[in-house]
């Protein structure tokens, strides 16, 4: 029996190693296969996930950089509030300018044409009154036969007419001036008069300057009788 | 950063102009006024002259040919009434003249 047992032993050798072979190839071709489809799935998984990652890091370079962003326009608000409220009272000041200017353009609008109204009646009254004036040396003129006119030298001229009864147009002329001692002063006589230099006497004695002309008119009309 | 509103800045500037237009005017106005009123003294000084001489005040309402007015003499006062177209010019000089004293 020893024998058998020898050849039990060399069979279950046997059988142990062809069990081995067997049973061992097919878990390692299955482990084998196994592992190499592992793999490919971790190939494949970290092809993905590394995919995911770069664009997780991407996200976050953007995110910062919109952080960033928000960042710099928050301080930003401040500072254009502060313009904001600038610019607010820079209108405010010039809508009341423009309200004062307005104002003051109206009243003085209003200024203006009053002026203007007294203007236009103070020139109509003085028109008139020069007319009346204009009138009045004219009727003096023509009715009294006296033309009195300024000449150089700050003298006067009286011209008489309506003398000579027969020639009512023939001038009988005397020119007067203030002299320096401010003295009523006949500076010339045409025709001349004899009297002349009395009635300048008589005149700066009594300033009577009506009767002066007046005697002096009388003297030319009796001149005109010779 | 200029960010004013300029339509507001140039509406400023011309009410400005126009206030300073207006007030040039106002200005203007007043100094034409001041040189027109030289104008009558001149015209006033010939017909005060007149009336210091004859003391005669014409009726201006009266007709041109009607010589019509008043004469102050030192005492009374005398009317004047005459129609001018019924004598000579010398008679009416000669008479208005009469009026006047020549007594110093």
């Amino acid at each position: 029996t020893e024998d058998e047992i020898i050849l039990f032993e060399r069979e279950m050798k046997e059988f142990w190693t062809k069990l081995k072979n067997i049973y061992g190839t097919e878990q390692i071709n299955q482990t084998l296969a196994l592992r190499d489809s592992c793999k490919e799935s971790i190939n494949a998984l970290s092809e993905k996930w590394s995919k995911k990652l770069k664009e997780g890091d991407l996200m976050i370079d953007k995110i910062q950089e919109y952080s960033n962003e928000i960042l710099q326009q928050s301080q930003r608000i401040p500072e254009n509030q502060k313009h904001l409220t600038e610019i607010k009272s820079n209108l405010n000041q010039e809508e009341d300018q423009k309200k004062d200017l307005t104002d003051s353009i109206q009243e003085l609008k209003e200024e203006l044409m009053k002026k203007k109204e007294i203007i236009s009646s103070k020139n109509k009254a003085t028109k008139e009154r020069v007319e009346r004036l204009c009138k009045s040396k004219v009727l003096f003129e023509e009715r009294l036969g006296l033309e009195i006119r300024r000449i150089h030298n700050e003298q006067l001229q009286f011209i008489f007419r309506h003398i000579d009864h027969k020639d009512p147009d023939k001038p009988y002329v005397f020119t007067l001036s203030i002299n320096e001692q401010g003295d009523y002063e006949v500076t010339s006589c045409t025709p001349p008069l004899d009297c002349i230099a009395e009635f300048q006497l008589k005149v700066r004695e009594t300033n009577n300057f009506s009767a002066f002309v007046a005697n002096i008119r009388k003297a030319f009309t009796a001149l005109s009788y010779k | 950063c200029p960010a004013h509103p300029v339509v507001s800045l140039h509406c400023s500037t011309a009410l400005r102009r126009e206030l300073e237009e207006l007030r040039e005017e106002s200005r203007r106005l007043e100094e034409d006024t001041e040189q027109e009123e030289d104008a009558v003294p001149s015209a006033a000084y010939v017909t005060q002259l007149y009336y210091k001489i004859s003391r005669i005040d014409w009726d201006y309402e009266a007709e041109p040919a009607q010589i019509k007015g008043i004469h102050y003499g030192p005492d009374i006062a005398q009317p004047i009434d005459m129609d001018g177209s019924r004598h000579s010019r010398c008679f009416v000089s000669d008479y208005l003249w009469s009026l006047v004293p020549t007594a110093w």
